[in-house]
């Protein structure tokens, strides 16, 4: 029989109006890597949190060790030796790496807190994930692959048996993320049981034992990882229903309309030229780290550049703060959606006409009339699913948030929209949607300036794509020319 | 889920209405226990009361509205107050040259503690705590701690004059400022920028908003309701006493949040200012006038608050969860 220091049985989750797993058994063995695999929103974030007593499952069992666990809350999870890395680190930036990893988990003498030990033993657990700093250096001085092995830390800290990692290489280098890789594999051979999650299929196909593939909210396979290739996950991972993207071919004959000089700013970006003709679409690509989201934020105005000159249609241009950018006729969709996009409480409607405000007001009035009618028209034409126009936007799927942002922009007359990772979070066919949407406002003579990290995107939606690597522009090229994901990457590390 | 079979309830309704209703009740509650809370003379009174703290409160809502909180309204409200006097009674200008000035003054005040949160990138409270004892610095300095005495006949109209011989000028200037202000929020850029900008600052921004001028503008009309609250209480003592204003702070704070602005930012109105003003007079004034211990007003206002923020903060839970 297998040795399961784990077995998670027929577990169903909803929530109002999902169903988020629905009978899911998952088994993980003792001393193995077992990947979880699955699109956004296939169940493996909530399989996990149920795991550490973070939701409740409404059925199913979980068994660590053959014995029937009742978990009702991460300390419970954590005591059972269960730990997880999570995607978003939750670290107090302000105190030590030592507290950190000691936080919940106390090493108490007889008048309290007993830092010497804590920082003996902090040291110690640092060592063993290959982290030699100083347990007393502030956490917000470290890097971010540093601060994920604090996290780490802590969870070896509580001597967890069986460790989850969320994500964990999403913010790291390719070099750092070889040595997370290493250091998986590591403590794997000291007897540690690991789940990894990941989006990267060579991460999981280079690093695992074994691959449980989820979709949907149900388990599609579980398979040793000697016995599969990419394609095969890939398959399972869409399953039939995903229609392949494929690449529409564009003539752009448009006259030069934006043009980017020299533009330097420390060491986020260095001598960065290009130009872009009316009604393109130009793709910014590279990896984490590149500077591309910082190269757009300058442009638009929202950082300031520190030297470089740009030209709007053959006029040389300064700008200074993002109104100014807006005034100029250019747009602009964040990276972080939530975060820097969109007003969470304001209706949608609202969302929609923030940039033209100005221009609504009339007779010393704001025309909510022409508000609403400008509103609909863009529901209607780019279909965006809402009850109605005074809907709060928070209760809106991503993808149509995403519509509702751009459609700020199209209503206000941009006519060169940069965007940051604009189909991030966004399922599948809300995807597709954005595409046609992109290559139906560049038709019309929109220019648009993509910034992304799947390199997928950029080759099927791009007509020239940028590739830079660590502030430097590497190349730029045809979208024609690029035939895979490989050759993006080789551009760059070139 | 079902929008169709939602009910009529209490609950549904946005705070500030939620608010009114229990306020309206109250005052019929009111008037059946003692029909001296009807009377003109309570009524007049009451009305003037609450003129000064709500007339702040305006100006304080706007500045939760952006995120930030305004400390220095006190400050602000006893230097319009004594310098108002001070010039009117020791340099013999009229009132009707020294009012607007004062209020350009204190409008640029407000703009300096703008200033410093926007570009200097300083924390609202600790900025307006600041400011707002130099504020109160000033009126000890020009006044030595002594009230200014003898203020004219037209200014002291302002402040105790009655149109029809029923409503006190302060509350008309409150009812105006109210019907201005919540006209500017609904249907001017500004208005809408500052909720924009309290909603998410940083989305504000990429939209084209030029925030940091949003907010600045924000605490000069903060500051500037701060000196009519101030003017007008002076207006209506006669004299200026050093101390006016100073307990303004907190009840312009209560008002706003009892008629369900957010001090997170975002959300909030100013009808609900004046609900909630209105709220805390009448509360004040059934204490008097039920003969219960004075002592007890501040326990009781801190329940009503509490119970006030608690319904808010169910009710946005319940809305999240949905």
């Amino acid at each position: 029989m297998d040795n399961y220091i784990l077995q998670m049985k027929d577990i169903s989750k909803s929530f109002p109006g999902v169903k988020a797993l629905q009978h899911v058994t998952i088994e993980v063995r003792q001393g193995e890597i077992h990947g979880l695999i699955g699109e956004n929103g296939a169940g493996k974030s909530t399989l996990m949190k149920v795991l550490m007593g973070i939701y409740h499952a409404e059925e199913g069992d979980i068994l660590l060790e053959g014995r029937k666990l009742k978990i009702s809350g991460p300390k419970e999870a954590i005591d059972q030796g269960i730990g997880m890395v999570p995607q978003e680190l939750n670290l107090n930036p302000f105190v030590s790496a030592a507290e950190n990893i000691y936080l919940g988990n106390e090493i108490k003498g007889p008048r309290g807190i007993d830092w010497k030990r804590t920082n003996e033993e902090a040291k110690k657990v640092m060592a063993s994930v290959g982290l030699e700093i100083n347990p007393n250096v502030i956490v917000n001085r470290l890097s971010a692959a540093q601060q994920q092995l604090i996290q780490l830390s802590r969870v070896l800290a509580t001597g967890a048996k069986l460790l989850i990692f969320d994500e964990p290489t999403a913010s790291l280098t390719t070099k750092e993320t070889e040595t997370l890789l290493n250091l998986m594999r590591k403590l794997r051979d000291e007897g540690k049981t690991i789940i990894f999650i990941t989006h990267h299929l060579d991460e999981l196909l280079s690093t695992t034992d074994r691959i449980t593939v989820l979709r949907d909210g149900q388990v599609v396979s579980v398979d040793e990882t000697s016995t599969i290739d990419e394609s095969d996950l890939i398959e399972e991972m869409a399953g039939k229903k995903m229609a392949k993207q494929t690449r529409v071919e564009r003539t752009v004959n448009g006259e030069e309309i934006l043009k980017v000089e020299h533009f330097s700013r420390g060491r986020e970006f260095r001598d960065i030229n290009f130009s872009v003709k009316k009604g393109e679409i130009f793709g910014i690509g590279g990896l984490v780290g590149a500077g591309r989201t910082e190269l757009i934020s300058a442009i638009f105005g929202i950082t300031r550049k520190e030297s470089g000159t740009l030209y709007l249609e053959g006029k040389q241009v300064d700008i200074k703060s993002p109104n100014e950018a807006v005034a100029l006729g250019m747009g602009f969709l964040p990276e972080e959606r939530r975060a820097h996009g969109i007003f969470p409480i304001l209706s949608v409607k609202e969302n929609l006409v923030v940039p033209m405000f100005h221009k609504l007001f009339k007779a010393g009035k704001i025309d909510y009339g022409e508000a609403k009618k400008i509103t609909e028209n863009y529901i209607e034409r780019i279909s965006i699913k809402t009850p109605s126009v005074e809907t709060q936007i928070k209760s809106l799927s991503g993808g149509n948030q995403q519509k509702v942002i751009l459609s700020r922009w199209l209503a206000e007359g941009a006519r060169v929209i940069f965007m940051d990772e604009p189909t991030r979070g966004i399922d599948v066919n809300a995807k597709a949607e954005i595409y046609d949407l992109i290559r139906e406002i560049t038709n019309d003579g929109v220019t648009v300036i993509v910034v992304s990290s799947e390199h997928e995107e950029l080759m099927l939606l791009c007509d020239r794509i940028m590739i830079m690597h660590e502030g430097e522009q590497k190349a730029i090229v045809d979208a024609k020319e690029i035939k895979t994901s490989q050759d993006i990457l080789e551009i760059a590390l070139r | 889920m079902d929008n169709t079979k939602k009910k009529f309830s209490l609950m549904n309704l946005p705070t500030e209405y939620m608010m009114l209703v229990v306020l309206i009740v109250l005052c019929v509650i009111l008037s059946i226990m003692k029909p001296a809370f009807y009377s003109s003379f309570n009524v007049s009174t009451l009305i003037r009361t609450i003129s000064w703290t709500t007339i702040v409160a305006f100006g304080q809502t706007l500045v939760l509205l952006t995120g930030g909180i305004d400390l220095s309204v006190a400050g602000i409200a006893g230097m319009s107050g004594i310098l108002s006097a001070w010039f009117m009674v020791n340099a013999g200008i009229p009132p009707f040259i020294v009012i607007p000035c004062v209020l350009i003054l204190a409008f640029v005040c407000g703009c300096v503690n703008g200033l410093l949160i926007t570009k200097v990138g300083m924390i609202p409270f600790i900025v307006t705590l600041a400011t707002g004892q130099i504020f109160t610095g000033v009126i000890y300095v020009i006044t030595q701690g002594h009230p200014i005495l003898g203020i004219p006949d037209s200014a002291v109209k302002l402040g105790q004059g009655m149109l029809f011989g029923k409503i006190p000028f302060p509350t008309i200037a409150m009812v105006i400022l109210c019907i201005v202000l919540s006209y500017v929020m609904k249907y001017t850029p500004f208005g809408r920028y500052v909720y924009a900008v309290g909603g998410n600052k940083t989305a504000a921004t990429i939209a084209g908003v030029k925030s940091d001028k949003v907010t600045i503008l924000v605490y000069g009309i903060s500051s500037v309701m701060a000196s009519i609250g101030g003017i007008l209480i002076t207006c209506r003592l006669g004299t200026a006493q050093p101390t006016v204003g100073a307990d303004w702070v907190m009840p312009s704070v209560t008002a706003a949040a009892i008629g369900g602005t957010s001090l997170a930012g975002g959300r909030g109105t100013i009808i609900g200012a004046l609900i909630g003003g209105c709220f805390m007079g009448v509360v004040q004034n059934a204490i008097t006038i039920l003969a219960i211990s004075a002592y007890w007003t501040q326990i009781i206002t801190g329940i009503i608050i509490l119970i006030a923020i608690a319904i808010d903060c169910i009710k946005s839970k319940r809305l999240n969860q949905a």
